[in-house]
């Protein structure tokens, strides 16, 4: 019953191939289903919002998504390829990133260093040690800074010492910097302040202006009315809907979340 | 901190002819050395957020081992046995560390018992001795004063700064001492790098203990019980908190400088034995609480 509800409303007016599509996602911890049987998909260029309450299953949808672990059954598809993601790498590598919800960053090192993490340019190998080339990645960064829109001083300059909406930029770079083309973000901007927020909201318009999917999960319902072409709301689990924000309303996406509706 | 360390320096050398006598000063060098050694290895496992408490049982049992096997077969395999027992004991930790999930107190607090007890059952904690010539030879042996241990110190220095500054191995140490978790979604496989890096401490340990073969001609399994505290004790006084994410080989060599330096002065003074651990750690309490209390001035 639930299945065919969801997908009457799944009535996408393009025929492109999505970038990502979600078939059956569920996520069992023992007998607690975290997320049960969750269709959804996103098309290039998207942004779609994930709302709902907590423990509704978005941040098991995030985890499932990003990699950080598998889930109990359910298929995900990317442009229409099955992928099994084990870790945050093979998510990567198949193009999706993640800005989660503590940024991840290395606060004791600079805006270069946490750009590059994991995927530093090095300029030869010495036995088994690699030397980095650091002028190469300071060049590039200061490029991707400027692409996406962040400011931060410099890019040497330590993260720790930046404020949290450049932090929050370091981290949307980091993720937006290697030809990926769907990024996820948890919560952007809950730590942020109303000028940061914008800010971010801007970079966000700007990833979705070079072709690059969103999934936005966010408990700001301005942000969603304001950012996303369309939105899934979730609750005990389970996706209850999936409305082109353009059609829905504030009023209806709350009466989904606290099921008045769905 | 090594502001304060060049100015007792001059300090002393100004006021005492014995101190800045170059004899005196290579000699600085030399006795700092073996525990120097330690405190680099130290240095990295600091930087990813642990430390090693068996350094010292694993520099006695490096030692130990080089002698014996030198007895049957010669120093140079003698060495290589007391170096891959630093190593074998380094990987150990890291494993028990990053694979097993133990806190890194409990690891090598664990190991160093382990170690120690197998080692004096072995040996029946009596010294290992007469060792071939060639131990005292290489113990002797010098370069303008420049002994074979100093060198092998500033080797080991100069190694790991540039592993450190310069690699990415070392910018990983970094990472994972400031944020595991970020660090491992970045894609780094962090259980690889605190393996590498207690391998690295381990190795140090192993280093020193060969040297101490070297320069006492004797393996001793009783040596090295103050070392573990005291090259930690270095890395500290140097300016690195033992939170992780930060520091640099200069802060091991400077807290390695820091502590010698003030043991040769209270030597020279002829400051009694019994006084001298009080004054030592004095000296440990006011440097650590000196950047403890700048540190909070500062936040």
């Amino acid at each position: 019953m639930h299945q065919v509800s969801v997908a009457s409303l799944d009535h996408s007016k393009t025929v492109t191939t999505p970038i990502l599509e979600a078939i059956g996602l569920s996520k069992h911890y023992g007998g607690i289903h975290a997320l049960s049987d969750a269709d959804l998909h996103i098309n290039p260029g998207e942004v779609v919002g994930i709302m709902g309450d907590n423990g509704a299953g978005k941040s098991t949808l995030v985890k499932i998504l990003s990699g950080a672990q598998p889930a109990t059954a359910g298929q995900i598809r990317i442009s229409g390829a099955p992928q099994t993601f084990k870790t945050p790498t093979d998510a990567r590598s198949a193009g999706i990133e993640t800005v989660y919800q503590d940024l991840s960053l290395a606060e004791h090192l600079d805006v270069l260093s946490n750009l590059f993490l994991g995927r530093e340019e090095v300029l030869f190998k010495f036995g088994g040690l690699s030397i980095l080339n650091r002028r190469k990645m300071a060049i590039r960064a200061k490029e991707l800074l400027g692409e996406i829109g962040v400011n931060v001083p410099g890019v040497n300059d330590v993260v720790g010492g930046l404020s949290g909406g450049q932090r929050q930029g370091v981290a949307i770079a980091r993720a937006a910097g290697w030809g990926s083309q769907l990024i996820i973000m948890d919560e952007p901007t809950a730590a942020l302040g109303l000028q940061e927020t914008q800010h971010v909201h801007d970079i966000i318009l700007g990833l979705k202006a070079r072709g690059v999917a969103v999934l936005l999960v966010s408990h700001n319902m301005q942000q969603v009315l304001q950012l996303t072409d369309r939105v899934y709301v979730f609750r005990r689990g389970k996706i209850v809907c999936n409305l082109e924000t353009a059609n829905s309303s504030a009023d209806e996406i709350i009466s989904y979340i606290t099921g008045a509706k769905g | 901190m090594l502001v304060m360390l060049v100015l007792s320096v001059l300090a002393l050398a100004i006021a005492n002819p014995s101190f800045r006598n170059p004899a005196n000063l290579l000699n600085i060098i030399q006795q700092a050395s073996m525990v120097g050694v330690i405190a680099c290895g130290m240095q990295l496992m600091i930087i990813s957020g642990g430390f090693d408490l068996s350094v010292g049982a694993t520099a006695a049992a490096s030692g130990c081992l080089a002698a014996y096997v030198s007895l049957q077969m010669g120093i140079a395999p003698g060495m290589v046995a007391g170096l891959a027992v630093g190593l074998g004991v380094g990987v150990i930790n890291g494993s028990l560390i990053a694979k097993v999930g133990m806190n890194p107190f409990v690891a090598t607090f664990g190991s160093q018992a382990v170690v120690t007890g197998v080692l004096y059952a072995l040996t029946n904690a009596r010294p290992i001795a007469p060792l071939p010539r060639e131990w005292r030879e290489l113990g002797f042996f010098n370069i303008g004063g420049l002994t074979f241990s100093s060198m092998v110190f500033i080797v080991v220095v100069v190694g790991l700064h540039l592993v450190l500054r310069y690699t990415r191995f070392g910018q990983h140490i970094y990472a994972v001492g400031s944020n595991k978790v970020g660090t491992s979604r970045a894609g780094v496989k962090v259980d690889r790098v605190i393996i590498a890096t207690y391998a690295i401490g381990g190795l140090t340990a192993g280093i020193a203990g060969v040297m101490l073969t070297s320069i006492t001609g004797v393996g001793s399994p009783q040596a090295g019980t103050t070392w573990a505290l005291l090259s930690i004790a270095a890395v500290v006084i140097g300016g690195t908190p033992l939170t992780g994410g930060v520091g640099g080989i200069s802060s091991a060599v400077v807290g390695i400088f820091a502590l010698t330096v003030l043991n040769n002065a209270m030597t020279l003074y002829s400051i009694s034995a019994f006084w001298q651990p009080a004054f030592m750690g004095l000296g440990v309490l006011f440097a650590v609480g000196y950047e403890a209390s700048r540190q909070k001035r500062k936040a």
